[in-house]
């Protein structure tokens, strides 16, 4: 016997281990009944007769189900064997990269049901040892004793297989989730009384119960039950079990993000192919997005199995975004690669050497969830900056330059536009145009170059042609003329940290 | 991104001269199809337009032929207040619009006034009213000096099957222009 679980078990009280093990409950069982934690459960741990040849079987009086194969408590999982194998082949399966897990598990609810029955027959026998109405407040719980005792398998079999280095390696703030799923087959047929004796509770939740998901409820119900009314209905001790758990292993990875900046070059392709494409009038020609330019260059590369495209705003298709880019971001899900900052800039330049040419990436990077957060933020409160070539119904002067740069934070009230009006509410929004700059364009005395900064939320389209009016002040009754929109680009999307 | 890409980006902004028309397409012509209605109501030259967007929806107004455009006497009163209720008061609220009255073809949106004449302006398509143009009513003058754009009397919202109908009788651009200057 090993000495550290030797001298662990000599220093519990005697005569409750030695029932404990009689009655049917593994030796790990055991210890977590007697508030037993740690790195002890990962040993090598002696069967249960074993043990009592150690300590002593006492007078044997009662019926000593010591050698029987499963345990009566958690239903054999913490005698599991091949648990370090069945995860890595579901890893295997998967094909996923990662350099630290978590662990999650999923007990059947009736081990609960057990570990109560056998805390009511431990305080009729020691009352001294066990006072409290409730186990939960005293006893290990099973998913605890799973992570203490399966844990270090866990991470030895993937140190083996190279699929992890040495040092750290679980942690439960991981991104790269195993799951251990135990399942058995009596599991809703144990815990039917409850729901029986409970009658409210039932008549909300009938049906079989699936095992883990009913786990709190089950919870709650023993906890309103008092130890003689429980015992009335289940045996104490728990009775004995012919067939153990049955193991399912699954992993997953976290959502990871890839942020970064996207020019779009050209005014026939849209931010995403769900755009909405109803404001356009001409052809619905299907041309790839600029989503799609990007995720199919990105998305392969982490072998996932999708990804999301979440960008600060959106422009019209007609409108390029130039300058700073417009902040976006991929979300990853179930990524199986783990990618270094190295490749990321490979794949930038990947996007950036498409032939077409229509769309470009820069600073591609690896973020975490809170970018998500600022995303959002910056969609809403964040000014925009804008140039546009505008055309007046006469030549363009020095003064209109004068009359527009000196209008400094204006504020228009702008009315929802036609083009959108069938879709959203008819509101006026007052909006700010925080500053405009004029720049004359050579060889033409009609047009010059508008650029402007706005509130987010700004029609600017409408800003210029004034929207039949309807968006008032406009660049046309600033300057006592019709002004009309050629074209239009973004250049600016201010948003910290990306 | 290289430097050389960034300052493509820059360079992108400035429009080649090439690509400025001699005058750009106003944006009430670009964003909508032009229809025309003659005679409107069974009285000669009470012509109007109706601009119909890509997204169903259609602003209604004075064609360049309407007798009160036509006229020296100056428009002084645009009037929303006719039918039971002022049109100016049946305001419509919400993405779905759920209080806009539905207007029938031959309904009135508005009575106009010159110093000699009044003049009552129709829906032309059955719809949902979404807005009157509420600067008339205050500068008049805007509906002769900018009939077809900032002078628009109304915003409908017409169904798809009500568009069908109306389709039928009104008449193109090109249709107009023929019809109109032909009398001229
Ligand atoms: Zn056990």
């Amino acid at each position: 016997m090993e000495a550290l679980f030797r001298e662990a078990l000599l220093a519990l009280p005697q005569a409750p281990l030695r029932d404990l093990l009689r009655v049917g409950a593994c030796s790990l069982c055991a210890m977590r009944f007697l508030s037993v934690r740690g790195r002890v459960y990962s040993q090598s741990v002696p069967a249960s007769p074993a043990i009592l040849a150690e300590i002593g079987n006492g007078d044997g009086l009662e019926s000593d189900r010591s050698s029987a194969s499963c345990c009566t408590v958690c239903q054999g999982i913490l005698q599991s064997a091949g648990v370090g194998l069945a995860v890595l082949e579901a890893i295997q399966k998967e094909g996923h990269e990662f350099c630290d897990f978590s662990l999650e598990v999923t007990v059947p609810s009736a081990t609960l049901v057990r570990e109560r029955s056998l805390w009511c027959y431990l305080r009729k026998e020691h009352p001294e040892d066990f006072k409290a109405e409730d186990p939960n407040e005293c006893i290990v719980s099973l998913k605890e004793a799973v992570k203490w005792t399966f844990g270090p398998q866990i991470e030895a079999a993937l140190v083996k297989n190279s699929f992890l280095g040495m040092g750290k390696v679980m942690d439960k703030n991981s991104n790269f989730h195993i799951s251990l799923v135990f399942k058995h087959a009596n599991s809703s047929s144990e815990i039917q009384f409850l729901s029986d004796l409970s009658g409210g509770d039932s008549k909300r939740k009938r049906g079989p119960v699936e095992a883990g998901e009913s786990i709190a409820a089950v919870q709650r119900s023993l906890a309103s039950i008092s130890s003689d009314a429980f015992a009335r209905h289940y045996p104490c001790p728990p009775p004995q079990l012919d067939t153990p758990c049955e193991l399912v292993s699954s992993c997953r990875k976290d959502a990871i993000f890839v942020v970064g900046r996207y020019l779009k070059y050209s005014r026939s392709i849209s931010q995403s192919p769900w755009t909405i494409q109803e404001d356009r009038i001409g052809d619905g020609s299907v041309q790839a997005s600029a989503c799609e330019i990007i995720g199919d260059v990105i998305f392969p590369h982490f072998k996932a199995d999708s990804y999301k495209f979440h960008a600060a705003g959106r422009e019209d298709i007609d409108v390029r975004m130039l300058g700073s880019g417009r902040p976006f971001l991929l979300e990853i899900l179930n990524a199986r690669t783990c990618s270094k900052q190295e490749e990321l800039l490979k794949l930038e330049h990947a996007i950036n050497s498409n032939k077409d040419g229509w769309v470009k990436v820069k600073g591609l990077k690896e973020a975490g969830n809170e970018v998500w957060t600022i995303m959002r933020q910056g969609e809403a409160d964040k000014q925009k900056e804008y140039t546009a070539v505008v055309w007046l119904s006469r030549p363009v002067t020095e003064a209109d330059f004068t009359t527009l740069s000196n209008s400094k934070e204006l504020e228009i009230q702008q009315k929802t536009p036609v083009r959108v009006l069938h879709r959203r509410s008819p509101l006026v929004r007052p909006r700010i145009i925080h500053w405009m700059r004029c720049e004359a364009l050579h060889d033409s005395s009609c047009y010059f170059l508008l650029h402007l900064c706005t509130q987010a939320g700004t029609y600017v389209k409408e800003f210029v042609h004034g929207d039949l009016g309807r968006t008032y002040p406009n660049v046309g009754s600033l300057l006592d003329c019709d002004a009309e929109i050629l074209c239009l680009d973004v250049t600016n999307v201010k948003m910290d940290f990306l | 991104m290289d430097d050389k890409e960034e300052e493509n980006a820059v360079l992108a902004l400035y429009p080649r001269a090439h690509e400025l028309p001699p005058r750009a397409p106003p944006a009430h012509e670009t964003n909508f199809t032009h229809y025309f209605a003659l005679d409107v109501g069974g009285k000669e030259f009470h012509d109007q337009y109706l601009y119909r967007h890509g997204n169903g929806l259609c602003v209604v107004g004075l064609a360049p032929s309407h007798l009160a455009l036509r006229s020296p006497s100056k428009i002084k009163i645009v009037d929303y207040d006719v039918g039971k209720k002022s049109r100016a008061d049946m305001k419509a609220s919400g993405r779905r619009k759920k209080d806009a009255q539905v207007l029938e073809e031959n309904s009135s949106l508005c009575k106009v006034s010159s110093e000699d004449a009044e003049f009552l302006v129709r829906c032309c398509i059955r719809g949902q009213l979404l807005e009157v143009n509420e600067r008339l009513t205050s500068d008049p003058s805007l509906l002769s000096r900018k009939p077809a754009s900032q002078g628009y009397i109304a915003i409908l919202m017409p169904k798809p099957e009500a568009w069908k109908k109306a389709e039928k009788s009104l008449l193109t651009r090109e249709q107009y222009k023929q019809q109109r200057m032909q009398q001229e």
